[in-house]
């Protein structure tokens, strides 16, 4: 099989293939995604309610970050968008989502799930999809406080994303609630629970890792909140 | 110089199809799995590159990109996964060692290259653990594909 017209003919396929993944028509994106690395995302509102539920159960486990849920999410405002890939390798944590520029959503949008819980922020928008930066994502960093005193600092994502800054006096401790105050998300999302306070070697500041009670690859669908007021 | 010596025939390429899509699958289902992705993708080209001339090899790499591409428009970390494995086609036949050896040298080293180019230095030294088993998973399916893309190969061929 070695001639000038198969090689040729190799040439012209390679090259389809690759104006195949910068064109990503729905057909051949939308469906490779949903049928063979993943369970389709739910589409029905019965569907996105019960996914929800099922989420909210899991995150029961974590006390404090259910006080802080407040309301459920109005699915009226919250726009539901299912999780068609993810990003595939070491070292990032992004995922795409069903939702783009057709139904409003712009870059730096909170995405949370069930109760109000930050997933992560919405990095670019295309048509009819966009890419979501997770918490867990090493480039994601946000300003937040911890517990009831409120004590500030800095949630580091990452494969182990840790919270770093917290001043020397700050009393903390396993259990405590993390939350979001970061002048680009809504005021007070949910992030997770402290797991582990310890002091770093120069003993100026205290460095905390985090416990989430879900798990971000069983996720199927994810909510994109308005704009804040 | 001689022309390195491939392997390239329809039922080869097949094979080799065959073997970039799985690798690809695997990539992405035990990354959700595990927590990390073990880049078998990116060894089963460079396992490829012994074995096949340059179209084919690009076509393998078009295919495996096109697998783990996860957003519209391609991701511009993935075209490592392209161009590294072309990259070594070209230095392949100056390896000075048997080409099931040279394979296992190109996983560990390819995985590496491929961490400092995508994450910096940050990625081995911060995460050391995943690097390591990365490299050792990679390198044993890199040498399942190896074999699989062509075990008449014996040499690196010069």
């Amino acid at each position: 099989m070695a001639g000038i017209g198969e090689k040729t003919a190799i040439w012209i396929l390679t090259a389809a293939v690759f104006f195949l993944v910068w064109w990503s028509p729905p057909w051949s994106y939308h469906w490779l995604r949903e049928r063979l690395y993943f369970s389709a995302p739910p589409t029905t509102v019965a569907e996105i309610l019960a996914e929800n539920q099922a989420l909210r159960a899991e995150l029961a486990e974590l006390e404090e970050v259910k006080r802080a849920w407040g309301e459920e999410i109005d699915i009226k405002t919250a726009l539901p968008a299912g999780i068609y890939s993810r990003y595939p390798l070491n070292f990032g944590n992004q995922i795409l989502v069903a939702a783009g520029e057709k139904r409003g959503v712009f870059s730096g949008q909170a995405v949370v799930a069930a109760g109000k819980v930050l997933i992560g922020r919405v990095e670019k928008v295309f048509s009819e999809t966009a890419t979501v930066r997770t918490v867990f994502d090493p480039a994601f960093q946000i300003a937040v406080r911890i517990g009831k005193d409120g004590s500030e600092a800095l949630f580091a994502g990452g494969v182990e994303p840790r919270l770093t800054f917290i001043p020397r006096q700050a009393v903390v401790a396993p259990g405590d609630i993390v939350y979001a105050v970061d002048p680009s998300l809504p005021y007070g999302l949910a992030v997770g629970e402290v797991k582990e306070v310890h002091f770093l070697e120069d003993e100026l500041f205290q460095e905390a890792t985090l416990r989430f009670a879900y798990d971000l690859n069983r996720l199927r669908v994810v909510f994109l909140l308005p704009r804040s007021k | 110089m001689a022309a390195p010596r491939t392997e390239f025939g329809f039922r080869a390429l097949l094979k080799a199809v065959g073997v970039v899509i799985l690798a690809s699958l695997l990539q992405l289902k035990l990354g959700t799995y595990f927590g990390w992705a073990p880049d078998f993708t990116l060894v089963s080209l460079f396992a490829a590159a012994f074995h096949f001339s340059l179209p084919p090899l690009a076509l393998l790499a078009a295919i495996g990109f096109w697998f783990l591409n996860w957003r519209p428009g391609g991701d511009g970390i993935l075209l490592f996964y392209v161009f590294l494995p072309l990259a070594f086609w070209g230095i392949r036949p100056f390896l000075p060692w048997q080409a099931w050896f040279g394979n296992l040298i190109a996983a560990a080293a390819g995985i590496t290259v491929f961490y400092l180019l995508s994450a910096g230095y940050a990625a081995v030294s911060s995460y050391p653990g995943i690097w390591l088993k990365d490299i050792f998973w990679g390198s044993l399916f890199g040498w399942l594909a190896f074999r699989i893309c062509g075990s008449r190969y014996t040499n690196a061929g010069v």
